[in-house]
């Protein structure tokens, strides 16, 4: 186990790189030179060339590239141009409110779909199935800000039963408070996702209830409710998993816009700022920080799915010894 | 199999929600001790002198740092900060309003050294004495080129930078390379930093933890620092002009205008700005808000590139003058004159020296076609810039394409964010080197008018590094160094408002409106008109919760 | 059980033998008439796509502004009222539309040429080729698209043009994996190896035969990107990154929208609502072309 982990983990690292060199090549084609950022009226050629060095601005891409690697490497992903702080730092602020919101969405999305998904399945084009199905397509095809902007009105404005943005009301503390902030902006998150595993429930169930399996079970007289959990279910969960780790891509963007609306602490908004502000350091981190959780998302699901599976467990282990 | 898949997937969720409320603790742990016990939302009052929370909203994500060494022409960030860091004293048309200053001297004829007093009994939110010191270390501190401020603007006068000597405990001598008009209602505004703080190290843009310790000399103190989310400062009880009403001051930063507008509708913050006419009638109307409307002295102009060729002839110039309608535009662009009126020059009435016999531009079609067509102007499509996060500037531009279609000239216009705007624009300006820039042709632009003395416009309307963008004429080259050195007031008036004429002749810019902050309160904060004078809001004092 | 299911068994099997001898066509065009709401869809989509081709015959032309008339509510002459420089929004959201659509199409076409070309090269060249453009292929999904486009966008002001590159350019993947897979299956049928026994080139093949017979694959895919396409379009200019104005998208509009959302709902419900028509649309029709075609993608 131990090693299909260790051999996943170092599939990726050049994955990585290829990404972190796309990121950096987009970046140094763009108009401007960032030194400008720091340069005033009046200052002296050298003095200019000094700041090149300081902030590792100068020299061709390859040796910039290069540099920037070696940083990253020790740990150093370079300083923030408009905040003067190191990128990392500003990162690592921020990382955990984007992750607890991805976090609720992803949960809020698999809680409500998994029971949707199986009554869907379970009343095959009948009229809840064609309901659910028809909610599940609409839940990918509405724009989520333009959800959020509904919301928002909705449910803060004209029922006044959510706050319509920020983490927290002011000098309150509690866990409480911050899943009351968090209700809408993971709901309009989760959204999408919702949709894909409810119509992946649906269509899992429908093929399992026709194995000879639950064909046997049913006819030795198990009820309906206990095939469902013991058998469907199970079988559905698996590649849910797998689906929800793919998935982490959809929640990396969406918190993106998301943030942005409901005025969400987190590093989309960050980023939305450094793109502004053309602060390539933190352009650059952000990227690669995105990269890695979408990896990461990935290679959690497969180990998930592995741990969980003994099969692929077995067949891993056979691939390593 | 079930339990156990099951309780792999909880265990998953738990831990990625445990990991993110973890890491938000620590994140705030020094400071929650403190916020915990003292509640009251902006809807609850407590305490002596009526208490109250005030939330204001700022456009941007994030605050680099807390102590305003770099906050130049930035109003978001002078917002911020304005409740912790009180000025030395602010001079408008009308009066000088002296805050941690008590007087400004000239000590000698040629306009070239001062003496200012600051009062006894100012206290830094850690307890230590304000004295003239700090005052000298905060102008060393803005002229250390190794913070890479923008700040140093304000002890830079047209590329000449001041000195600064404490004579006693109170008072500070200021020598002046050369004289400056601006130069006492520039100085005032500076906000001063705690010398013993930094030890008296003038490179300070790396000392994170000390600058967002934010030891200010203000009304309010800093509470706590809510990482891309909030500022909270709390009554500072030993201020030296008495005690503030509010009990709370917060800086909500929130960019997005709708989701103020939700959060002023929810009680979340307590103000916004409205730019549009819709809004300013709907909050005008309803009996839950006040609307202020403070003139800002802004400046919006339309301004040419000297770079392009096109623009080098004056004719091509003048046509885009003569083809614009400035009324259409404010009405289109901005709404009444609550919120706009036309420029008519490139100072606003708010300014010192203004010259108001001018009248601005009057559009002539048939002028501006003929011009158009000898300059060449009808022959390729001209490229306009705008900053899009500034308010009315994407409907301007907008206006402007459809006004200049009339006379035959196209318009591309394109929108771009403040990272890529004003190195275009102020290209040389920020580089101090010749640049060619031909890549657009048109910009709107705001320029503020923090200060009544038109010499503050200098930066962007003067000088050989500035001709590489805007076009200066010789006449006015000449004009801005009279105008700026004069020593009496009579010499200044004539200089500058012949400067205003000049400018015009030389169709340098296409002035277009002088705005108005306009502000959005819950009724129950009053006060909010005792000041008016962006960036908001220069006394805390008079700010009160009923 | 469900006691008809031996019925349906029956049923699509027949189908299935239908299918062998229909065209293309007419399969899309049956399975049609038996879903309705995929029917419906159609309509809808033919009905957005007729009035964004006709949008010249609107009496009004979408950038001329009545600064007199702002914000005017929906009326008979201004169906969807006027936006904030007084244009009328109806004909706006006509041309919004063919800027839309044309992003969503063409960024479709172009993603799923290049899905198609590398997914049947690699599937028919198989051994390292395939090896490597697989191993790219998962390094492209591993990117943060949205992030990219995001970045590259603001580096540098889209046009349409640029719009629809930069979208096909991040949306092949998926396409590739399906050609992949369906050429491997594809390679080994009689009329492949047949027609490579006759010495028909590789180029031959692969344009010849391979490709025609995963038209319908590809048309399931592409239908299901160009909703992609949009809704990724949409988002991007709500964020201001879309193209530049006076031109709009409908995501363009529902930036301009977005300020006026609590006094003019309208501004941002109608450009909104043709978004998930049409993404809905695309979707519905994506999946009932995919159940309708499957027997003979199966087969």
């Amino acid at each position: 186990m131990g090693k299909y982990i260790l051999k996943r983990f170092l599939q990726l690292i050049p994955v990585v790189i290829l990404v972190s060199i796309f990121s950096f090549l987009i970046i140094e084609a763009a108009p401007g030179d960032p030194v400008d950022n720091y340069v005033r009226a009046g200052m002296t050629k050298e003095e200019i060339e000094g700041i090149k060095k300081e902030y590792g601005l100068d020299g061709n891409i390859v040796e910039k590239y290069g540099r920037w690697l070696v940083h990253v490497f020790q740990g150093d992903l370079g300083t923030s141009i408009k905040q003067n702080r190191p990128v990392a730092e500003l990162i690592g602020e921020r990382l955990p409110n984007t992750l607890m919101l991805m976090g609720s969405a992803l949960f809020l999305s698999l809680i409500i779909s998994i029971p949707l998904g199986l009554w869907a399945g379970l009343r095959k084009n009948k009229l809840a199935d064609n309901v659910i199905s028809f909610i599940s397509y609409l839940g990918i095809s509405v724009p989520p800000f333009w959800m959020a902007m509904i919301m928002v009105i909705i449910f803060s404005l004209k029922l006044q039963l959510f706050p319509s943005g920020g983490m927290r009301t002011l000098n309150v503390y509690t866990a409480g408070d911050l899943i009351w902030h968090m209700v809408l902006p993971a709901f309009v998150l989760s959204l999408n996702n919702m949709a894909v595993f409810t119509r992946y429930i649906r269509s899992n169930t429908i093929t399992q209830l026709e194995e000879d399996y639950v064909l046997t079970a049913i006819s030795k007289g198990t009820g309906k409710r206990k095939v469902l959990s013991r058998h469907v279910l199970k079988n559905c969960l698996l590649p849910i998993i797998t689906l929800a780790g793919i998935n982490i891509a959809g929640l990396v963007c969406g918190s993106f816009v998301i943030e942005t609306i409901f005025s969400w602490p987190g590093i989309g908004r960050l980023a939305m700022e450094a793109v502004g502000n053309r602060d390539f350091p933190l352009i650059m981190g952000y990227t690669m920080f995105s990269c890695i959780i979408l990896i990461l998302g990935n290679l959690l699901a497969d180990v998930l799915y592995a741990v969980a599976d003994p099969r692929i467990r077995q067949g891993m282990d056979r691939d390593n010894g | 199999m079930k339990r156990k898949l099951i309780s792999v997937m909880l265990i998953t969720a738990v831990t990625v929600v445990m990991a993110a409320g973890c890491g938000k603790n620590s994140g705030n742990s020094e400071n929650s001790d403190s916020g915990s016990n003292s509640g009251g939302s902006s809807q609850e009052a407590s305490g002596e002198g009526g208490g109250g929370t005030f939330v204001v909203p700022i456009n941007t994500n994030s605050v680099a740092s807390l102590t305003p060494y770099n906050v130049y022409g930035a109003d978001d960030l002078l917002m911020a900060s304005a409740p912790c860091f009180d000025p030395l004293y602010v001079v408008t048309k009308d009066e000088t309003r002296w805050y941690l200053a008590e007087s400004l001297e000239p000590t000698s004829d040629d306009g070239c050294h001062y003496e200012m007093k600051i009062r006894d009994d100012l206290t830094w939110h850690d307890g230590e004495k304000i004295t003239a010191d700090d005052v000298v270390y905060t102008v060393n501190v803005l002229l250390d080129k190794a913070n890479t401020s923008d700040s140093s603007e304000s002890v830079t006068y047209n590329g000449k930078t001041i000195s600064a000597e404490a004579v006693d405990e109170l008072t500070v001598a200021i020598t002046l390379q050369e004289p400056f008009s601006a130069f006492e209602s520039e100085f005032g505004r500076i906000q001063i930093f705690p010398e013993h703080v930094f030890d008296g190290n003038t490179t300070i843009k790396d000392d994170i933890e000390n600058l967002n310790k934010s030891i200010g000399s203000g009304p309010f103190k800093l509470k706590e620092y809510n990482e891309g989310d909030s500022i909270v400062y709390e009554r500072y009880d030993d201020y030296y002009r008495g005690k503030p009403s509010l009990d709370q001051v917060v800086i909500k930063l929130m960019p997005d205008q709708s989701a103020q507008e939700a959060a002023l509708q929810n009680g979340e913050i307590s103000m916004m700005r409205v730019t549009n006419q819709t809004k300013l009638e709907k909050y005008s109307s309803d009996d839950n808000y006040t609307v202020y409307n403070i003139p800002e002295a802004r400046l919006n102009y339309l301004t040419f590139n000297y770079q392009s060729p096109l623009m080098k002839d004056m004719d091509a110039r003048k046509a885009i003058c003569l083809a614009l309608n400035v009324d259409d535009i404010v009405t289109g662009a901005y709404g009444s004159e609550e919120l706009a009126i036309p420029a008519k020059n490139f100072c606003s009435p708010q300014n010192l020296y203004f010259n108001d016999e001018m009248e601005g531009y009057k559009q002539d079609i048939e002028e501006a076609k003929k011009l158009a067509k000898k300059s060449g102007l009808t022959e390729r499509p001209l490229h306009y810039i705008y900053f899009t996060a500034r308010p009315n500037m994407k409907e301007t531009a907008q206006i402007v394409q459809e006004q200049l279609k009339e006379i035959g000239v196209t318009v591309e216009l394109e929108g771009l964010d403040g990272g890529e705007f004003f190195p275009h624009l102020f290209a040389a300006w920020i580089t101090g080197e010749t640049t060619e820039d031909t890549s657009w042709d048109l910009a709107t632009n705001g320029m503020d008018q923090l200060n009544s003395d038109p010499a503050t416009k200098m930066t962007s309307w003067r000088g050989e590094l500035v001709q590489n963008g805007f076009y200066v004429s010789p006449e006015t080259n000449e004009l801005w160094d009279k105008a700026s050195q004069a020593l009496t007031e009579e010499d200044r008036e004539t200089y500058y408002k012949e400067l205003q004429v000049q400018m015009n002749e030389d169709y340098s810019l296409f002035p277009m409106a002088n705005t108005n902050y306009v502000i959005v309160a819950r009724k129950e904060f009053k006060g909010l008109d005792e000041i008016l004078r962006v960036p908001i809001f220069e006394d805390y004092l008079k700010i009160t919760m009923e | 059980m469900d006691k008809n299911s031996f019925l349906r068994v029956q049923k699509e099997e027949t189908r299935i033998s239908a299918n062998y001898e229909r065209g293309l066509l007419k399969d899309v065009l049956i399975s049609l008439k038996e879903n309705k709401l995929a029917m419906c869809c159609s309509v809808i989509l033919l009905l957005i796509l007729l009035v964004a081709v006709f949008a010249p015959l609107s009496p009004y032309d979408p950038d001329k502004q009545e600064l007199t008339n702002q914000l005017a509510r929906p009326s008979a002459e201004h169906w969807f009222g006027t936006d904030e420089l007084g244009r009328d929004y109806f004909t706006r959201a006509l041309y919004g539309g063919r800027i839309s659509l044309s992003v969503g199409f063409l960024s479709m076409v172009l993603s799923t040429v290049i899905g198609t070309v590398i997914g049947t090269v690699s599937g028919y060249m198989g051994g390292k080729t395939d090896a490597f453009l697989m191993r790219f292929t998962d390094i492209f999904m591993s990117v943060p698209s949205f992030l990219l486009m995001v970045v590259i966008n603001s580096l540098f002001p889209p046009k349409v043009w640029s719009m629809i590159v930069i979208l096909g350019l991040f949306e092949w993947c998926q396409i590739a994996r399906i050609t992949r897979a369906e050429t491997l299956s594809l390679k080994e049928r009689d009329f492949v190896l047949a027609s490579k026994h006759l010495g028909a080139s590789h180029r031959q093949i692969i344009f010849g035969h391979i490709i025609p017979n995963m038209s319908s694959s590809i048309i399931v895919a592409g239908s299901l990107a160009v909703a992609r396409a949009i809704l990724t379009e949409s988002a991007l200019s709500f964020m201001g990154l879309g193209v530049q104005l006076p031109k709009a998208s409908w995501g363009t509009m529902l930036q301009g929208a977005q300020v006026y959302i609590m006094d003019m709902p309208s501004l941002a419900i109608f450009p909104g609502i043709f978004i998930v028509l049409t993404v809905f649309s695309f979707n519905i029709l994506g999946d009932a072309l995919r159940n309708a075609l499957e027997p003979k993608m199966i087969k």
